[in-house]
């Protein structure tokens, strides 16, 4: 195979020059650490590969630099794209990819609240809604939950492991790609059990004497919390309950059951100012930001129905706070300015 | 390359003699005049910017197509991903606003991908796509595409050398 150049490789240009061998170990290593039960050993051991040598290290920060290059298209949306527009063209994956685009980008109304916090933080908090509230939840690594109404949640994030208790109500949750090396599983836990994300969008639902569970995209493995050794599979369309001690057979999910999505906004390390022009044109108030804040830069995922509110949440993440004028003749300004 | 002032260099020679050949080539090939001169131009940029550009040819105009023939490839796979990108894009609702910089940015991405897996089997890529981009577990991947959980891992193998290290040359 002939030597190809690409910009992606400027940053580590570097690792052009390890042994063919180290380059293959190296992904070795990847596939191994994006493999489902990834055992501690093997996370020593791939640590003592990469000191071992500066050319592993080398070889395995070209995989780290050239993921980043990847991140644009690494979203359950953007991914979504990116299989349209690689599959073969009128193929079945190009009609399947797309068909999924359109259900993973399925739009409700009536959704606020946005909580987006800078990766890599390690962070664990409590989050419940009000009777008739609901709300999306954006989590560092990329994962959306919505909570829907009367439903609390706590959110334990750690090292090996993404994991969010379900005390009360329901949640939706589409999970994101780990940014994480090696990726952590993702569990969702209620008082009978666990359900695992095999990377997929599903709902759960505590009740008071048993959990449901209906997957729309991917998979998930449920584990009553009594009988861990008897799990089950659950596949996209698929709806199951359990209790700690055993799971029902599994039946077609109930159509519309995550009818209560949202409509929302992508940033990506956008400028603030594009950011709020953006959001502008969903706000009835006029939207300013004040030129010494413009280039800060905004990332997450934001509902559009409540644009004030966004404004306000952006001050939890930059430091910027929303002034808010009232013309005599009515008209409303917010303008963002430095906190 | 030659210093300017002494005797014309092989590829000022190419353009004086070939330029008007190779536009006309191309323009039979695109249909298009103004493709054709814009392909003719990046032709010679390319052979400007190559260290590897014989002194003398037995077959000037062979050499020349050899190269226009490479770029005219690209332009139509470029062509062929731009218009995928821009249909899957039409399925986004009109909730989802992406930047025009975002979109450049995830266009981008893409050409340069399918650039580095280019050549390797559909499946492969698929494997590479659904595992890499999609987030699935080797396991789904392995339904998905109804091959074995090892045949996966080999798979993916292939399509990560190529894109994390294409830059290297491998025997196998």
């Amino acid at each position: 195979m002939p030597a190809i150049r690409s910009t992606w490789y400027d940053a580590t240009a570097d690792a052009a020059t390890v042994p063919a061998e180290v380059a293959e170990r190296a992904v070795e290593w990847l596939i191994e650490l994006q493999s489902d039960d990834v055992p501690p050993q093997l996370i020593a051991e791939w640590r003592q590969w990469r000191e071992a040598h500066p050319d592993h290290e080398r070889a395995w920060q070209r995989i780290e630099s050239v993921k980043g290059k990847l991140a644009p298209l690494a979203s359950p949306v953007e991914a979504g794209i990116a299989q349209a527009a690689l599959a073969p063209p009128a193929s079945k994956q190009r009609r399947r990819a797309v068909k999924t685009l359109a259900v993973l980008l399925f739009a409700g109304s009536g959704t606020w609240g946005v909580w987006h916090a800078s990766p890599w933080r390690r962070w664990s908090a409590d989050v419940r809604t009000a009777v008739g509230e609901r709300r999306t939840l954006h989590l560092a690594d990329g994962t959306q939950l919505v909570l829907n109404t009367d439903s609390a949640v706590d959110i334990a994030y750690r090292e090996d492991e993404r994991r969010v208790r379900l005390m009360a109500g329901e949640v939706l949750i589409t999970t994101a790609p780990d940014t994480h090396t090696p990726p952590r599983p993702f569990l969702v836990e209620t008082s009978q059990g666990t359900a695992r994300a095999l990377g997929t969008r599903y709902t759960v639902r505590q009740f008071d004497d048993g959990t449901h569970v209906s997957v729309y995209q991917g998979a998930v493995e449920i584990r009553p919390r009594a009988r861990p050794a008897q799990s089950l599979i659950l596949r996209t369309g698929m709806h199951a309950s359990y209790t700690a001690h055993s799971i029902s057979d599994p039946s077609d999910a109930p159509a519309g059951d995550a009818a209560w999505a949202e409509g929302f906004i992508v940033a990506r390390s956008m400028r603030l100012a594009d950011f709020v022009a953006e959001l502008a044109r969903y706000s009835n108030a006029s939207l300013s930001c004040d030129a010494s804040v413009a280039n800060l830069r905004v990332s997450g995922t934001f509902p559009l129905d409540d644009v004030g509110k966004v404004l306000d949440t952006l001050g939890t993440t930059l430091a910027v706070r929303t002034e808010s004028v009232t013309r005599f003749w009515g008209a409303r300004e917010i303008r963002l300015v430095p906190a | 390359m030659q210093t300017p002032g002494t005797l014309p260099s092989t590829v000022e020679l190419l353009y004086s003699h070939h330029h008007s050949w190779l536009k006309g080539w191309l323009h039979r090939r695109l249909g298009s005049a103004e493709q054709a001169a814009d392909i003719a131009h990046d032709t010679f940029v390319r052979l400007l910017g190559s260290d590897r550009v014989p002194a003398t040819f037995d077959e000037p105009r062979a050499y020349l197509t050899t190269v226009a023939q490479h770029l005219v490839s690209n332009h139509w796979r470029r062509q062929k991903l731009e218009r995928a990108y821009l249909e899957a894009l039409a399925h986004v609702p009109r909730e989802v606003e992406w930047s025009p910089e975002t979109r450049a940015m995830m266009l981008e991405t893409l050409l340069e991908l399918d650039r580095l897996l280019d050549g390797l089997p559909s499946i492969v890529r698929q494997a590479f796509l659904h595992s890499q981009l999609d987030a699935q577990t080797h396991a789904q991947v392995a339904q998905t595409l109804g091959i074995s959980v090892p045949t996966v891992k080999r798979y993916l193998a292939k399509a990560l050398q190529r894109c994390y290290f294409a830059d290297l040359s491998f025997l196998g």
